[in-house]
């Protein structure tokens, strides 16, 4: 196996650690690339010609798992998910309070009232996502382990 | 205690033979966990980190480590060995369960 291919390798699992927690990815990932490489070091001088081959893909079943479990424990998902259904909440407060205060004169033209509902449903989305990514970014860092590293 | 996962199991008996660094505790597993047991390093790490909050495992100090400068070793706790030895107590007494309804475990001359 030329050794070209062995640092695409790890360069490529190396990128792919990237997609994990940045804690874990500051914890771990440094040591699993250099166990990746030298698990594939090992693979290549066996006599069983698809060991490489056996072996990434045992690492990138492994890699998919360690996304999953590692993200669901960095708890993040959970803040996501509780910052949009508060987003929602304030969407729906809103909108009543609204709603029930003012009066919508729309226009008789159709094409003028398509492009007004069309501009409050952008406005709403972006609304719903941007305070969702606001939410999620304040109430992350308190869920961030210190690191244990010594 | 409720029942360890085989990944905790494997890692801290792997631990229970000396300091290890995460490379050599996969290998340890790969050994002696079975071919039926897939694990690789994200998912040694992941319970190396979950045992390390738990208090079972430390790192151990890099100018303590003897060989490979580049690796972090590990090391079993005492809470962690007793931890250890209740699961393999438990797995003990089930075995002996087993054996009580005549179910021997594979290779045995029972």
């Amino acid at each position: 196996m030329p050794a070209a291919a062995h640092l695409l390798d790890r360069r490529l699992y190396r990128a792919a650690l990237a997609l994990c927690p940045a804690s874990f990815q500051r914890e771990y990932a440094a040591q699993m690339v250099e166990d990746f490489a030298e698990a594939l070091g090992e693979a290549s001088t066996a006599r069983d010609r698809t060991a490489v081959w056996r072996l990434r893909g045992e690492y990138g079943f492994d890699l998919v798992r360690t996304f999953g479990v590692q993200w669901v424990r960095s708890g993040l998902p959970l803040v996501g998910l509780a910052a949009l259904a508060i987003t929602f909440t304030l969407v729906e407060v809103l909108a009543n309070f609204v709603v029930k205060r003012s009066t919508f004169v729309l226009p008789a033209d159709l094409a003028n009232a398509d492009l007004i509902g069309l501009l409050i449903l952008a406005t709403v989305s972006v609304f719903i996502v941007a305070s969702t990514i606001c939410i999620t970014l304040w109430a992350a860092p308190s869920m961030r382990r210190p690191s244990r590293r010594r | 205690m409720p029942p360890l996962t085989p990944a905790v199991i494997h890692v801290l008996l792997a631990l229970a033979g000396g300091d290890k660094h995460g490379y050599a505790i996969l290998k340890d597993v790969q050994q002696h966990g079975a071919s039926r047991l897939r694990f690789g390093p994200g998912t040694i790490y992941g319970t190396l980190q979950r045992l390390m909050e738990a208090g079972w495992v430390e790192e151990v100090d890099a100018s303590h480590a003897t060989t490979d400068a580049r690796r972090r070793y590990y090391r079993l706790t005492r809470g962690g060995r007793e931890a250890l030895k209740s699961e393999v107590d438990r797995l003990g007494e089930l075995l002996d369960v087993a054996r009580a309804h005549r179910i021997q475990p594979r290779g045995s001359k029972g």
